[in-house]
């Protein structure tokens, strides 16, 4: 008879029945038979996987990773061009203490920013766009830095948000400028431990003020 | 886990809105396959990786940071270890960015060729301060390592099979429901569902050859 259909092997790799016909056409065709027993393979590991199988690391892993990297020479290309390279991740670490609500002295008293909370943001479904969001202080003022690479082309313009976790309410901070980077101010009121999702969106010239749904970069400022 | 039920929060938004529809099933015989946009993403910032600067790498490590973690977790089990190896193999890969080619292999395949070498060297490191005078036997940290790499990679891969195929593949791997009680759970037509089985194990197989990292 004719090879299985390949539709047919991988339901029968899952465990169904298969017909008297392919049942015997596997028994000599060497390579359906094949085809089978890879895809059984599959189907046991897979069956097999725990629910924890793939874990993030720890917060503190992308820290000590971007502390080396800064530490490296003068070829790293710093996250903001304007600043000196070193602290921005290097501050990563305070963000607990900071966000906790415990607002260091020595935080609150430079004038020059500095960054307490720092994270990547993600491309989300068809984008490849990416960057950084960044929490910094400036004269005691919450700032929001973001600064992006590879945003799609848009007849419409970026704005920034902060997400509550599941999306449920947000809070829209202000516009990305042409060099796709923005500082933009943090309501004093606002706990970033409520919105701690800093959101991207493309959004049309249409004059409605809510979220366009279009996300193209997100990140999770850390809790 | 969070970002799909984030990504599906938006489409509900989008529908109440009456916004655009995000998938479309055109043709019942060949399914849309929500995976091809997660595969283009990924190829995307793979070419990018070589010559791109640190918003780049912090967006390479958000993605493949968990396999090259969870593996070193699974082989060493212990979390420190892991996050150590996870720093290692990623400083490397900064500093080594430059020579990975696109062209001649998988980004993911790259760093787990890494990874292993750093698995190697922390289980070198062990069993030296065990017994300083023994040396190691020769392999014999591969067949842990290869193990936990295949299960690491189908896990990934069935997590960013998108919707439906994720949901089918769950139902039929862990629920273990035939074809035709997936097709009538989820009131998909069984050419549909059978289709997506086929891609779906087809591309979780085929990741393995991609991605499975030099020996």
């Amino acid at each position: 008879m004719a090879h299985c259909e390949p539709q047919t092997l991988s339901l029968i790799a899952l465990g169904e029945r298969p017909s008297a016909d392919d049942a015997m056409h596997l028994v000599t065709c060497d390579s359906c038979r094949r085809d089978w027993e890879s895809m059984r393979a599959t189907v046991e590991v897979a069956r097999d996987l725990d629910d924890d199988e793939l874990l993030s690391p720890p917060d503190h892993v992308w820290a000590a990773i971007a502390e080396e990297i800064s530490a490296d020479s003068g070829t790293v290309v710093p996250m903001r061009s304007r600043r000196r390279t070193a602290p921005w991740i290097a501050l990563a670490a305070a963000v607990g203490v900071v966000l906790g609500g415990v607002i260091g002295a020595s935080v609150m008293r430079s004038a020059p920013p500095e960054i307490v909370a720092s994270v990547p943001l993600e491309p989300l479904a068809a984008y490849s766009a990416a960057g950084t969001a960044s929490v910094e202080v400036v004269d005691g003022t919450e700032m929001l830095a973001v600064d992006v690479t590879g945003l799609p082309a848009t007849d419409g313009y970026f704005e920034v948000w902060l997400l509550a976790p599941d999306s449920s309410s947000m809070i829209a901070l202000g516009t990305l400028g042409p060099d796709e980077k923005a500082v933009l101010p943090l309501p004093a009121g606002v706990s970033l431990a409520d919105y701690p999702v800093v959101d991207i969106s493309a959004e049309p010239y249409d004059g409605d003020p809510t979220h366009s749904t279009d996300s193209v970069v997100r990140g999770t400022l850390p809790a | 886990m969070t970002g799909d039920t984030v990504v599906l929060l938006d489409v509900e938004r989008a529908a109440r809105r009456g916004g655009r529809p995000v998938m479309a099933l055109v043709d019942p015989a060949e399914p849309a396959d929500p995976a091809l946009e997660v595969d283009a993403a990924d190829a995307r910032l793979a070419a990018a990786f070589p010559t791109g600067g640190e918003p780049t790498f912090a967006a390479v490590y958000s993605r493949w940071s968990p396999l090259v973690y969870s593996t070193a977790r699974r082989v060493l089990i212990d979390s420190h270890e892991a996050a150590d190896v996870t720093q290692e193999v990623f400083v490397s890969a900064w500093r080594g960015r430059a020579s990975f080619d696109p062209e001649r292999g998988s980004l993911p395949g790259w760093l787990l060729t890494i990874t292993r070498r750093r698995i190697a060297d922390h289980l070198d490191r062990r069993s030296r301060q065990a017994d300083p005078t023994d040396t190691p036997p020769p392999d014999s940290g591969d067949a842990p390592v290869d193990e936990a790499i295949d299960r690491i990679l189908l896990a990934d891969e069935l997590s960013r099979l998108g919707e439906p195929p994720g949901t089918i593949m769950r139902l039929a791997f862990y629920d273990q429901l035939t074809h035709a009680e997936i097709a009538e759970h989820l009131q998909l037509p069984l050419g549909t569902v059978k289709s997506h089985i086929r891609r779906s194990l087809e591309r979780m197989r085929h990741r393995w050859e991609a991605d499975r990292g030099a020996l």
